[in-house]
C-alpha cells in the first residue's frame, strides 16, 4: 500500500466517506467536510496510525489527501509519493 | 404567487481596531466564518409552512448585494437580528420603493415592532409558524395588516412544526446545516433577547427533530449539524433518549447548553458517542460578584465551583468545549481580563468565545443600563455585534473595558496559543483513538 492509499484510508476513517470515494487530490472541506475540528481528530489519527509527530498547525490549509501525505513524508523523514 | 425570503445573516463588527486586529488572528476568524455561513432556519420553516401552490425563493442577503434586487416576487419576507436591523431596515425601503410589499420579522422586529413597522407592510411579532399562513393568505389578496401576533397565552406547540425546506439551500455553501429541537430557555438572564421573545421553555419530541436530521442526511454526503438552541440539554431525561437516537447515525454535531451537561456520567458518555463534536457553554464569567444575579433564580452563581471539572469531564470524552464569557458585567474590573485568561488557558478549552456585555433592546439589561444613565445612546443597533461596546461599565472606564478585550484577543486567539490548545485536544483524541 503507498503512502497515499493509507493516507486516504485513514481520512476516510474520519470523514466516514467510503474510501473508494475519496482520491488522493480530494478537498478535504468541500467533498469530504473536514472541517477544523475534525482536522484535529484527522491528526491523533495519523499520529497513532503512522507513528508521527505533525504540529497540527502544520495541517492547517493542506488542501487534499495528497497535501498531507507530502507533510506526512517531511516530518517523517521519507520520500514524498 | 412567489415569496422571496432573505436571511440577514453575516457576523459584524463596527470598532475598526478591533476588526483589523480578528482578521489577524486564526481563532477568531475560524467561529466568524463558521457563524457567517449558518443559513436561516426561519426561512426554510416559514417556506415549509407556506402554501403548495406559493413559490417560495430563500436567498442570502449576500446574494442581493450581489446580483441586486429579484423583483419577479410578490412578497419579500425578511427576517434580521438587532445588529443588521438598520441593513434589513434599507432593504425594506428600495423593495417597498419598486412596490413589492415587506413583511419582516425575527428577534429584532419582535423586540422593536413600531420600528420594524415604519419600514415595512407588515410586521410579525414573535414565533412566525402560527401566523404565516394568515400572512400568505393576506398577501395574495393585497389585505396586509400592520401586524400579525402569535398568541403569547398559547405558545407555539413544537411538535407540530413542519420539517424545515432544507432543499432549497444550495448546501455546498454551507459548512454546517442548523436544527432545533427547543425554544427559548429557563434560566432568563438579564441580557438574553431570547428568553424575551421565546418565552416558556419547550422541547421538540425526539422523534420529529430525528425526521429533520433524516431529511439533511438524504440531502447531505457529510453533513455537520448546529442545534439552533439555546439550551439543549434541559430536560435529561430527552436528551438521553435523543442522544441514543443520535449515536445511530454517525452525524458530528455541535449544540449549545449549560454547565450542569456535564453533571450526569451517563450522559457525557451518551454525548461521546452520539457523535458530538463540541458543547458550548456560557460560563458568562469566572467572578462571583460579576455572575450574582445574571439569571433570576441566581443559578449560573451556584454553579461556578463547577466550571473547571465540567470543562475536564467533558474534554476528556472528545467533546470540545467552547466557553463563552461576557466582558463587561458589574463585577468585572480592570483586573478581571488577566484573571479569565488564565482561567482559559489553564482550563484547556479548545475554543472560547470573548465578548461584551450587550444591552439588547427591550431586554431588562437594556431597561436597567437605561434607568442608570449608563447607556451612551438610546439606540445603537448596528452596535450590537457583541464586540461593540455601548455602556459605561460600573467599575472601570469604557477605555479600559475596550483594552481588556483587546488584550484577551490578542492572548487567546493568537497562533501559539491556538495551536497550544489544538495539541491539548489532538493529545485527547489519541489516547481515545487508542483506548479504542
Amino acid at each position: 500500500m503507498t503512502i497515499d492509499q493509507r493516507i486516504c484510508e485513514l481520512v476516510a476513517q474520519v470523514s466516514r466517506v467510503s474510501p473508494d470515494q475519496i482520491q488522493p487530490n480530494s478537498d478535504l472541506y468541500r467533498d469530504l467536510g473536514i472541517d477544523s475540528l475534525r482536522t484535529l481528530e484527522l491528526v491523533a489519527t495519523l499520529e497513532t496510525e503512522l507513528g508521527v509527530a505533525i504540529p497540527e498547525i502544520e495541517l492547517l490549509g493542506l488542501k487534499t489527501p495528497r497535501d498531507i501525505a507530502d507533510k506526512i513524508a517531511f516530518f517523517a523523514n521519507i520520500p514524498a509519493p | 404567487m412567489t415569496i422571496l425570503f432573505i436571511s440577514m445573516s453575516g457576523v459584524r463588527i463596527v470598532s475598526q481596531s478591533l476588526k483589523e486586529l480578528g482578521i489577524t488572528l486564526p481563532g477568531f476568524v475560524e467561529r466568524g466564518e463558521v457563524i457567517s455561513s449558518l443559513p436561516s432556519l426561519a426561512g426554510l420553516t416559514l417556506a415549509a409552512c407556506t402554501p403548495g401552490d406559493v413559490e417560495f425563493r430563500y436567498r442570502e442577503v449576500d446574494d442581493i448585494t450581489q446580483h441586486g434586487l429579484e423583483t419577479d416576487v410578490d412578497l419579500v419576507a425578511l427576517s434580521t437580528f438587532t445588529a443588521m436591523a438598520y441593513d434589513c431596515y434599507a432593504l425594506a425601503d428600495r423593495y417597498r420603493s419598486v412596490g413589492t410589499p415587506v413583511v419582516i420579522g425575527g428577534l429584532h422586529a419582535t423586540l422593536m415592532p413600531q420600528e420594524a413597522k415604519a419600514h415595512s407592510d407588515a410586521v410579525c411579532v414573535g414565533e412566525g409558524e402560527p401566523v404565516w399562513p394568515r400572512i400568505v393568505d393576506d398577501a395574495r389578496q393585497r389585505r396586509l395588516k400592520p401586524f400579525y401576533r402569535a398568541s403569547t397565552r398559547y405558545r407555539y406547540d413544537l411538535s407540530t412544526a413542519p420539517v424545515p425546506r432544507y432543499e432549497l439551500l444550495d448546501i455546498s455553501r454551507y459548512n454546517r446545516l442548523t436544527v432545533q429541537t427547543s425554544r427559548g430557555c429557563p434560566l432568563d438572564c438579564e441580557f438574553c433577547a431570547a428568553s424575551k421573545v421565546l418565552g416558556r421553555y419547550r422541547i421538540k419530541p425526539v422523534k420529529q427533530v430525528m425526521q429533520e436530521i433524516d431529511r439533511i442526511a438524504r440531502l447531505w454526503d457529510h453533513p455537520f449539524l448546529e442545534l439552533a438552541d439555546d439550551n439543549t440539554f434541559v430536560n435529561k431525561a430527552w436528551a438521553k433518549a435523543f442522544l441514543k437516537e443520535m449515536a445511530k447515525r454517525d452525524i458530528p454535531w455541535f449544540t449549545e447548553a449549560d454547565v450542569s451537561v456535564a453533571d450526569d456520567p451517563e450522559l457525557i458518555e451518551l454525548l461521546a458517542k452520539s457523535g458530538c463534536r463540541q458543547v458550548l457553554i456560557g460560563f458568562e464569567s469566572i467572578f462571583s460578584e460579576s455572575l450574582d444575579n445574571l439569571d433570576r433564580s441566581n443559578w449560573k452563581w451556584k454553579r461556578r465551583d463547577q466550571y473547571r471539572r465540567a470543562i475536564d469531564s467533558l474534554q476528556s470524552h472528545g467533546i470540545s468545549v467552547n466557553g463563552c464569557f461576557i466582558l463587561g458585567l458589574d463585577g468585572d474590573t480592570p483586573d478581571s481580563f488577566e484573571k479569565i485568561r488564565d482561567f482559559i488557558l489553564e482550563t484547556n478549552l479548545l475554543e472560547s468565545q470573548v465578548t461584551v456585555l450587550t444591552p439588547f433592546p427591550n431586554t431588562r439589561l437594556y431597561h436597567r443600563l437605561k434607568q442608570e444613565g449608563r447607556l451612551f445612546e438610546e439606540t445603537f443597533w448596528d452596535r450590537c455585534t457583541l464586540f461593540d461596546l455601548n455602556f459605561y461599565p460600573k467599575q472601570m472606564s469604557p477605555a479600559e473595558l475596550e483594552e481588556g478585550m483587546m488584550f484577551l484577543f490578542r492572548e487567546l486567539y493568537n497562533q501559539q496559543i491556538y495551536a497550544r490548545r489544538r495539541r491539548h485536544y489532538v493529545d485527547i483524541q489519541k489516547r481515545l483513538h487508542t483506548a479504542a
